[in-house]
């Protein structure tokens, strides 16, 4: 996990792709992910306490609360739920997928799930202007 | 063991009862609306709502018997209570309960686990079961969390707690609902007289082996005790004057429950106008469109499946009424105890709680009613000789619900938040703690009702 968010942290990326050791992609780790990981869990829980208004955290907390995932493997822990692409996949349903994500693609084969790469918004806009 | 009886008083009534030749067929829609609820594969309320109309489609009742057979006390109780919960909710009152009872305890975990029981009991008594665990068991995950304790525990003394609770008023739990909605003669006070004391006996007596089983062996750090002492309760709040308007139209409807019996003030109407003029108190200062918007919302929150599932229920048990079944089930259980009122209160009591604890209490004490009532006018009892059996129904059927993971719904929604949090509670485990607990509460009730009614 730690060197996980490192990677987030270092290239500003919004999420990266999590594989398998076969390189097929099993599920999506980013900011979203971290940034629950540093609140007390019932408050991203489905019918939770979205607000916490009586916990007065400090900067402290905040740590301690990540440091208790900082050595668990990243896969534990990565969103099930996300958007991929296929090498086929038309052009303008890529740009809507990047459009309601406001997030890089990961491009993935469509028989194996094998990962091929990811696709950001710049890839499409830099490929426009030249 | 209840099917078996209505399979047999079916019979006997197909041949003994002239007049009601659709006994069999009525108590084949009856048993088969029980075993699918029971199977938990339809939602409830599809399941009694089509059980109803196929009473109706085989003119076992006519439309206005069905109409007439559902109890618009409770209906207008529970939608009554929901309206006032969906508001009062807002203001962030129960998570300031449960926050001060965690400073209360000064951080110290069985403290708290002891006063969240005590809140959550106190709450389940005045709203029902279900809102009340949907309020407090977030705040105790937030609070087990920072505490690095174990969450089991703290939820499975909240789910008998809310049970507990529940038991000692006639709002506190759907049973309590039907019983003090349809047996004429019963108030709010009644309920709280008689049903209260032997909760708060029951009650103290769960958290025995409680401590001994988790309580003396939870402990937590100095530091995170004082992460929960840093918690602010009052931040809680997060509508104070809503809060206020709120504790007035509650203090309101519970004086109204109070003193309106035996006034033609029947606990529907007290519950419904409360509801209605806590939405009309929340919205004063706000235009008409948000005031419609918020009034919407409000009515959202009615669980609409609960109400349509009594609605429900109470045609399919008018069938099975109206065919004669429940007569003779009551002659039978009069006739199996010997004509014994005594006997009667005492197997109503163990029955209803086994019952509870394998399937749903709801249905089960919708079809109790009318065949104690029916048991009541064959012994020739008056109202108050009766009242031992209304009560051995109402402790049953309540703490049965404690037996096991599927006896009561709040305990399902508890088992949800702890998966969710990543720490299940699992059937058989929850089982082996709750099932000799549900025992011990239902053997301290026997000892009640034989003192207090039956020596």
């Amino acid at each position: 996990m730690g060197e996980a968010i490192g990677i987030l942290v270092a290239r500003r990326f919004r999420s990266v792709p999590v594989v398998d050791d076969a390189g097929k992609m099993i599920g999506q780790f980013g900011v979203h992910a971290l940034l629950r990981m540093m609140v007390p869990r019932i408050a991203t829980e489905r019918l939770g306490l979205p607000h916490l208004p009586f916990v007065q955290d400090d900067l402290e907390d905040l740590r301690r609360r990540l440091r208790r995932f900082w050595d668990k493997p990243v896969g534990e822990y990565a969103e099930r739920d996300y958007f991929v692409v296929h090498p086929d996949t038309p052009l303008t349903k890529t740009v809507l997928s990047l459009y309601h994500t406001h997030d890089n693609l990961p491009v993935v084969d469509r028989k194996t799930g094998q990962l091929l790469g990811i696709i950001s918004y710049w890839d499409i806009v830099q490929r426009l202007l030249n | 063991m209840l099917l078996q009886h209505v399979a047999v008083v079916a019979e006997q009534a197909s041949g003994a009862v002239g007049a009601a030749p659709n006994a069999w067929l009525a108590g084949g829609i009856f048993l088969a609306c029980y075993a699918v609820v029971m199977s938990e594969r339809f939602n409830r309320a599809n399941v009694a709502l089509l059980a109803a109309g196929l009473m109706i489609f085989s003119r076992i009742l006519t439309q206005q018997e069905a109409i007439a057979g559902i109890d618009f006390n409770t209906i207008g109780l529970l939608i009554g209570m929901m309206l006032i919960v969906s508001v009062t909710q807002q203001t962030g009152i129960f998570q300031f309960l449960a926050v001060s009872a965690a400073h209360r305890a000064r951080g110290n975990p069985w403290g708290i686990l002891l006063l969240l029981g005590l809140v959550t009991a106190v709450t389940s008594a005045l709203l029902d079961n279900v809102t009340t665990v949907l309020l407090i068991v977030p705040v105790t995950l937030a609070i087990t969390e920072e505490l690095e304790v174990s969450p089991y525990p703290f939820l499975f003394s909240q789910i008998l707690c809310s049970n507990i609770g529940g038991a000692a008023t006639l709002i506190g739990d759907p049973p309590n609902i039907l019983i003090g909605s349809q047996v004429s003669g019963l108030s709010f006070a009644d309920f709280m007289v008689n049903l209260a004391p032997a909760a708060l006996v029951v009650l103290a007596a769960t958290f025995v082996p409680i401590w001994l089983v988790w309580g003396r062996r939870l402990h937590a750090s100095a530091e995170a005790r004082a992460r929960v002492m840093a918690f602010i309760p009052r931040e809680a709040i997060t509508d104070p004057a809503l809060l206020k308007k709120c504790l007035i139209v509650i203090a309101l409807v519970i004086i109204g429950f109070v003193i309106g019996h035996g006034r033609g003030l029947e606990p529907a109407t007290v519950a419904l106008t409360g509801g209605a003029l806590l939405m009309l108190l929340s919205n004063l200062d706000r235009k008409i469109d948000e005031k419609n918007e918020r009034v919407h919302h409000f009515f959202g929150h009615v669980e609409w499946t609960t109400i349509f599932f009594f609605v429900g229920l109470f045609i399919v048990v008018a069938g099975i009424e109206r065919a004669g079944i429940l007569a003779k089930l009551s002659a039978l259980i009069v006739d199996g105890a010997g004509g014994d009122r005594n006997a009667i209160a005492y197997a109503v009591l163990w029955v209803s709680a086994i019952a509870s604890a394998v399937v749903d209490n709801i249905p089960f004490v919708a079809t109790m009613i009318p065949t104690l009532k029916g048991v009541v006018a064959e012994l020739g009892l008056g109202a108050e000789e009766a009242e031992p059996l209304w009560w051995s129904l109402s402790l049953g059927a309540c703490l049965g619900g404690n037996g096991s993971l599927i006896g009561a719904s709040a305990n399902l929604i508890v088992a949800g938040f702890a998966e969710r949090a990543g720490q299940p509670i699992r059937f058989l485990t929850f089982l082996k703690h709750s099932f000799p607990l549900m025992l011990m509460s239902i053997a301290i009730c026997h000892v009640y009702l034989w003192l207090r009614y039956l020596s």
